[in-house]
């Protein structure tokens, strides 16, 4: 009976209005264009391997690597000098990034000034760690730091330099800014649908002033006080609920059909709805269950003032 | 002047009354207004912090930008020499030129910045600095995204900000870019001064001077065309396809919208107020002066949980985003609040007087 009342009287637009302006900020937010539809864009700069230092090991391939100040002797030259020392097979690391790759043991990659200033020789003493090294040099990477790469030089240090694709790269600095607006998004929404709630409680009082006659007429059939309170909150969450999902796809319908409206006037990326929105309209359900039994003590009131 | 006395001295004993029986729901309005004045501000104060993320890096402030076409500084390129052309004999001008990279340091992206730094050093935003655990005649190795090598470099000193300042050569080396070449030129100068540099790039002047962005554009046919941006970040989100004054609406009906529900609260205040007011319809307030008080109380609860949101704002570190080592929290300007608490102010009285006034027949 509260029920019918309720939609033949139309005191569900309340509700209606209560809930719509959470669930549709939620929805166009978590409907913002995918920062994926960038990354194509990123392609127009190639694809080419990168150096990535890290103290943990990162994405792609990675080796163990520290930067250090060896001393680098040739036939009559002894100079200090910082390099990246790597732990690495460097036939195949050095291949890995373009360099003349061949059968070396040790290899030396050396900036071109100082590999001039050097004049030029074929191979060097390196003396890493109190242990010297015979590397064969490889010119050149425009650095300021040398390069060596041999196995068995580090057993143990706590930095990589790991090999990752520049796309692979762009793609998780976007994925994290993409992260870091949703986050925001959703907290933001979250918090609406909390600050929402007193406005819930509102609507809902509403509905329950409105029903007075028909709670009056529940009482002076019989009705115990709590049986109309149990129905009275059942009936106000249940319309709550309907409300939120009916605002859910209206919102979901009107975020695409603005954005198809918009496309030839703008150029838009188009949308593309995170599943986040479910927990939202779920949270928002859930306060809106949670005020309805608060809102249907009202009816309590009801029962007293029409028998005091 | 003595109806007046009364009529004031009325109010105030009627808003004393309600004080004393109805403070609680007064007090459950505030929270609930301040909450949603939050969030309208904290909204339209974090897409200004966004829609103005490079204009702050640069320091434009009243000058003009000279940049190319590109997604961002990141990757826009000018020629110095051609702009230094362009300005030949404008006179009572300064232009600084910028370039920017992103570097990679410890797996982070970050943004390093040409500057007067001597060769060999960097000086590590102080933020920057403490996320990466870094101090002074630290070295650090610095990775290119444009090229393979890897670089590295002193730690000489700390900059206030979320960057790395380095000198041109380190940057260009980094940017995998040769010499001569910069991301953009700020302009700066008087007025008059200004006028004389958009008429050197053939853009016409607009009502607003200060501020402008000026893209030159990619010679075509020989010729160099360019196009005026309200601001440094529209000029390269636009590239995006994202235009900074649909993103700007957006945040305004996002946050106007977040009050939506608030006529429903004054509804509901005005209801609890109903008692009250009845009481003093029935000794003869007439029923202009109870709408009159309601609307008096509404300013009140309006007024305390704007305070109370502004309290918020200042101390609720929420809604911070971190995009390349940056922390880009909202700043709330004086025209948020001039928009969000009059929007408040007629929504919640007018649901108060609403109210009372269906209340009081």
């Amino acid at each position: 009976m509260l029920f019918l009342a309720v939609l033949r009287r139309g005191l569900y637009i309340a509700i209606v209005v209560s809930v719509l302006t959470p669930m549709l900020i939620a929805t166009a937010l978590h409907a913002i264009p995918s920062l994926e539809a960038i990354r194509d864009l990123l392609r127009v700069y190639g694809d080419t391997t990168l150096i990535v230092m890290s103290s943990e090991k990162g994405f792609g391939e990675c080796y163990v690597a520290k930067l250090l100040n060896i001393s680098v002797s040739t036939v009559d030259k002894v100079i200090k000098f910082p390099v990246l020392a790597v732990e690495a097979e460097p036939g195949i690391f050095l291949k890995r990034l373009g360099l003349l790759g061949g059968n070396y043991t040790a290899a030396l990659v050396f900036p071109r000034d100082s590999f001039e200033k050097l004049r030029m020789p074929s191979n060097v003493n390196a003396i890493v760690n109190g242990a010297q090294i015979r590397c064969t040099t490889v010119c050149c990477w425009d650095s300021n730091l040398a390069l060596l790469v041999s196995k068995g030089i580090l057993n143990t240090s706590n930095s990589y330099l790991c090999l990752e694709s520049r796309e692979s790269l762009a793609v998780r600095e976007l994925e994290s800014v993409e992260k870091e607006l949703l986050g925001v998004a959703k907290r933001w929404t979250f918090i609406l649908i909390l600050a929402c709630t007193p406005v819930f409680y509102a609507a809902q009082r509403r509905v329950v002033e409105a029903l007075r006659t028909e709670i009056v007429v529940l009482y002076s059939n019989g009705a115990s006080r709590q049986g109309v309170m149990i129905s009275l909150a059942s009936v106000l969450a249940a319309l709550h609920t309907a409300s939120t999902l009916f605002t859910l796809a209206l919102s979901i319908t009107l975020v695409y059909v603005s954005w198809s409206l918009a496309k030839p006037f703008i150029p838009m990326l188009p949308p593309s709805l995170r599943t986040d929105v479910v927990y939202l309209a779920l949270t928002e359900i859930l306060a809106g269950a949670l005020v309805s039994c608060i809102a249907s003590r009202g009816a309590l009131k009801v029962w007293q003032a029409s028998y005091a | 002047m003595h109806s007046l006395e009364r009529c004031s001295k009325g109010m105030a004993s009627i808003i004393r009354i309600v004080l004393r029986v109805r403070a609680h729901t007064l007090l459950f309005s505030i929270l609930a207004l301040a909450l949603l004045t939050w969030l309208s501000l904290a909204s339209l104060a974090l897409a200004h912090t966004l829609l103005n993320i490079y204009d702050s890096f640069f320091n434009v402030d009243r000058g003009v930008a000279v940049s190319s076409q590109g997604f961002s500084p990141l990757t826009a390129l000018i020629s110095r020499a051609e702009v230094e052309k362009r300005l030949a004999g404008i006179k009572n001008i300064t232009v600084e030129f910028y370039l920017v990279t992103p570097v990679v340091i410890n797996n982070r992206v970050f943004l390093m910045r040409s500057s007067n730094v001597s060769e060999g050093c960097v000086f590590i935003g102080d933020s920057v600095a403490r996320e990466l655990r870094v101090g002074s005649s630290d070295y650090i190795s610095l990775s290119s995204v444009f090229k393979v090598e890897v670089l590295y470099a002193k730690v000489c000193g700390f900059v206030k900000g979320s960057w790395i300042e380095a000198p041109y050569s380190l940057v260009t080396r980094i940017r995998g870019v040769s010499e001569g070449y910069y991301s953009l030129a700020v302009v700066k100068g008087s007025e008059e001064a200004l006028k004389e540099v958009y008429r050197a790039f053939n853009v016409e002047e607009k009502v607003r001077l200060f501020n402008i962005v000026v893209s030159v554009l990619p010679r075509l046919a020989n010729e160099s065309r360019a196009k005026l941006y309200n601001s440094l970040t529209e000029a390269y989100a636009v590239n995006l396809g994202l235009y900074r004054d649909y993103a700007l609406y957006l945040a305004y009906a996002i946050a106007l919208s977040a009050l939506l529900g608030t006529p429903l609260l004054g509804l509901h205040t005005s209801k609890s107020l109903a008692d009250v007011v009845q009481v003093y319809r029935f000794v003869g307030v007439s029923r202009r002066l109870a709408v009159a008080v309601s609307m008096l109380i509404g300013l009140i609860i309006v007024g305390f949980s704007t305070t109370l949101a502004l309290i918020l704002m200042h101390f609720a570190n929420v809604f911070t985003i971190s995009v390349l080592g940056f922390a880009l929290a909202p700043k709330p300007q004086v025209m948020h609040l001039a928009i969000v608490a009059p929007t408040l102010l007629l929504l919640y009285t007018g649901g108060v007087a609403r109210g009372v006034l269906s209340e009081a027949e």
